[in-house]
C-alpha cells in the first residue's frame, strides 16, 4: 500500500463520513452538543488538502501530516484523539516507502492504542473505544485467515460494539451528564467510527489489487 | 434556519475580522496564528491569561481579552475546543517572562487541547499553571464535582484571575487564588428555548410546550432533568435552592451573576433577578455585588444561568476592579 493509496482511502473514508453527516448530528443533538458529524467532517476535509502533496511520499508521511491537520482543524475531543491515532499510526510504519498485510495491522494497533492512550476511555464507557477496541481485537484473532476475514471480523464486531453503546449509559465526554438518560441512544463518536471502519473495509475490498496487500 | 451569516463556515474569522476592526484599541490578532487573539496594549511583566474555547457563546471567550482581564484568547470551530495551536500562538504573543496561566472549561475537549497546549508551552520553557472551570452544579453531584462542566462562573475566574494578574501576582499564588475562588463558586442553567448551530441547521432540543430543561449547559446540551416551565419566581426559586444547597456552608455574602444565553430580555432577567435578591434577603445572605446581561450565551438559546460566588473582600475588589473588553468594561 503505497502513499498515494494511502490518500486514495483517506478519500474514501471522508466520503462516507460526509454521506453519514446528517445521522452523526441528528445522534449528537440528543446527547452532546450537535456538532460530531460537522467536525469529524472538517477534520477529513482538511486531511484530505494537507496530504495532497504527500503523494509520492511513504504512508507514514502521509497519516503523521492527516494527524496534524486533523487536529488544527477540528481541535474538539476527536481532534486530539484522531490526531493521536493518526501519529501512532505512523509511528508504527515508520521508514517504510510501501505497507505490506502486517505493517497496515500495525498501523491499525496503533490507530488504536493512540485513542486509548489519549482518551483512557475502555469498553463499555459509551465512546468510539466501544467500536475500535472489539473491531481491533477481532481484526487481531482472525487475520491469520486472511486480511479479508479479518477485515470482516473486525466490522462486525465494529457494528456490534456501536449498537451496545445504545444500553450504555454515558460515562465520559459531554454525554455523560446526561448519565441514564442518554440510555436507548446510540454514542455519536462510536458511529463515526463504524462508519470510518467499514469505509476503510469497504476500501480493502473494492481494491484488491492494492500494492503488496493480498 | 434565519441567520444573519454568509456562508456558516466562514462566520467565525468573518466575525473576528469585524471584531478587531471595530476595536483595535482593545484587541487584535496574533500574528502567529488567525484563531488567537490578544490585548493591544503590551504589558510588561506579568503573568500571561489565556483563555478559550468554542466560538458561538459571544461575547464569551473574545470579549474578555483587554485591561484587568485575560491577555489572549484561543478561538475554537462552533461550540468546539480550539486546538493546541491558537492556544500557544496566544501564549507566546503575550507572555513576559512571568508564565502562563490557562483558564478553560471542564470539557474532554478543551481539557485535551489545553494540556496538549500546556505541554508545548513547558517544553519551550515557559512556566504553566492551568485553571479548570468545573461551576456547573446541575452537570454532576457535589460529591463528582471535579466532573462538573464549566459554564457563566468561567467569566467571574476571567475577571477575578485577570485583575489579579494586573495587579503583580506571580504564577503559583494567582493559580491558587482562582482554585480558591471558584471553589466557592456554583452555576446553574435553564433554557426553554434551543438553540442551532450555524453549520448545522438543526435545533439542540425539542422541548414539548411547557417544558423547560433544568442543568442545560451553554452548548444547548440537554440538561439533567426536564421539569414544568415556571414563573419568574418559580425558577428563582428552583434555581436558588438548587445552587444554595450544593454550598456545604450557606455563605453569608455573595457575588451573583445572572446570565442570558441569548434570547432571554433584559426585563425577564431583572424580573428574575429581584425574586432571586428577594429571596436571599430572606435568607439574611448578602448580596455584595451582581451583574445582569449576556455573558455567555449559546446562539439564541431562551434561557438563562444564574452564578453565585462566596465573596470575601479581596474578591470583590478584584471584581470591582477596572477592566475593558468587549464583553466587560468598568472602571476605565
Amino acid at each position: 500500500m503505497t502513499a498515494q493509496e494511502v490518500i486514495e482511502l483517506l478519500r474514501f473514508i471522508a466520503q462516507r463520513l460526509r454521506d453519514h453527516q446528517d445521522e452523526l448530528t441528528a445522534l449528537d443533538n440528543q446527547v452532546g452538543d450537535g456538532d460530531h458529524g460537522v467536525s469529524m467532517v472538517q477534520g477529513f476535509d482538511a486531511v484530505l488538502v494537507a496530504t495532497e502533496p504527500f503523494a509520492d511520499g511513504t504512508p507514514s508521511e502521509v497519516l503523521r501530516t492527516a494527524g496534524q491537520a486533523f487536529l488544527n482543524a477540528v481541535g474538539a475531543t476527536v481532534g486530539p484523539l484522531y490526531a493521536t491515532a493518526f501519529l501512532r499510526a505512523a509511528g508504527a510504519v515508520d521508514g517504510h516507502a510501501s505497507l505490506k498485510v502486517d505493517d497496515a495491522g500495525r498501523a491499525f494497533q496503533g490507530w488504536v492504542e493512540g485513542l486509548r492512550a489519549r482518551g483512557k476511555a475502555e469498553v463499555g464507557e459509551k465512546t468510539m473505544m466501544d467500536v475500535w477496541i472489539p473491531a481491533w481485537e477481532a481484526f487481531a484473532t482472525h487475520r491469520r485467515e486472511g486480511s479479508r476475514a479479518g477485515l470482516e471480523a473486525a466490522v462486525v464486531a465494529g457494528w456490534q460494539g456501536f449498537q451496545r453503546t445504545e444500553d450504555m449509559p454515558a460515562r465520559r465526554g459531554r454525554a455523560s451528564r446526561l448519565a441514564e438518560r442518554s440510555l436507548g441512544v446510540g454514542d455519536p463518536g462510536a458511529l463515526s467510527a463504524y462508519v470510518m471502519l467499514a469505509a476503510a473495509a469497504d476500501w480493502f475490498k473494492i481494491r484488491p489489487g492494492t500494492t503488496g496487500l493480498v | 434556519m434565519k441567520k444573519l451569516l454568509n456562508r456558516p463556515e466562514e462566520a467565525i474569522d468573518e466575525m473576528t475580522e469585524g471584531i478587531v476592526g471595530a476595536h483595535p484599541e482593545v484587541l487584535r490578532r496574533s500574528v502567529q496564528h488567525p484563531r488567537a487573539l490578544v490585548r493591544a496594549g503590551r504589558a510588561d511583566h506579568k503573568v500571561a491569561v489565556i483563555i478559550g474555547g468554542g466560538s458561538g457563546h459571544e461575547p464569551a471567550f473574545l470579549g474578555y481579552v483587554g485591561t484587568g482581564l485575560a491577555d489572549g484568547v484561543a478561538l475554537g470551530n462552533f461550540f468546539a475546543s480550539p486546538p493546541p495551536d491558537p492556544i500557544v500562538a496566544a501564549a507566546r504573543g503575550t507572555e513576559t517572562g512571568a508564565g502562563v496561566l490557562l483558564i478553560y472549561g471542564n470539557y474532554s475537549g478543551d481539557v485535551m487541547n489545553f494540556e496538549m497546549a500546556a505541554e508545548l508551552l513547558t517544553a519551550e520553557g515557559i512556566p504553566v499553571e492551568s485553571l479548570v472551570i468545573a461551576d456547573d452544579v446541575g452537570s454532576a453531584p457535589y460529591q463528582e464535582r471535579g466532573d462538573r462542566r464549566g459554564i457563566a462562573g468561567e467569566v467571574l475566574a476571567y475577571k477575578i484571575v485577570g485583575a489579579a494578574a494586573d495587579m503583580g501576582y506571580a504564577l503559583a499564588p494567582l493559580a491558587e487564588l482562582a482554585r480558591q475562588a471558584m471553589a466557592n463558586c456554583r452555576s446553574i442553567g435553564v433554557a426553554w428555548t434551543p438553540c442551532t448551530l450555524p453549520t448545522t441547521g438543526v435545533e439542540s432540543f425539542a422541548l414539548a410546550a411547557g417544558e423547560m430543561e433544568l442543568g442545560i449547559g451553554v452548548h444547548g446540551e440537554p440538561g439533567v432533568q426536564r421539569v414544568a416551565m415556571g414563573s419568574a419566581d418559580q425558577i428563582a426559586e428552583l434555581t436558588l435552592t438548587t445552587v444554595l444547597d450544593d454550598f456545604p456552608i450557606a455563605p453569608r455574602r455573595v457575588a451573583l451573576l445572572v446570565n442570558g444565553l441569548g434570547s432571554t430580555s433584559l426585563m425577564e432577567l431583572y424580573v428574575y433577578l429581584r425574586s432571586v435578591m428577594a429571596r436571599l434577603e430572606k435568607y439574611r445572605i448578602e448580596v455584595a455585588w451582581v451583574r445582569v446581561g449576556e455573558f455567555i450565551t449559546s446562539q439564541e438559546m431562551g434561557g438563562c444561568s444564574l452564578t453565585m460566588l462566596d465573596a470575601d473582600d479581596s474578591l470583590l475588589n478584584l471584581l470591582n476592579a477596572p477592566c475593558h473588553g468587549l464583553g466587560w468594561r468598568q472602571g476605565c
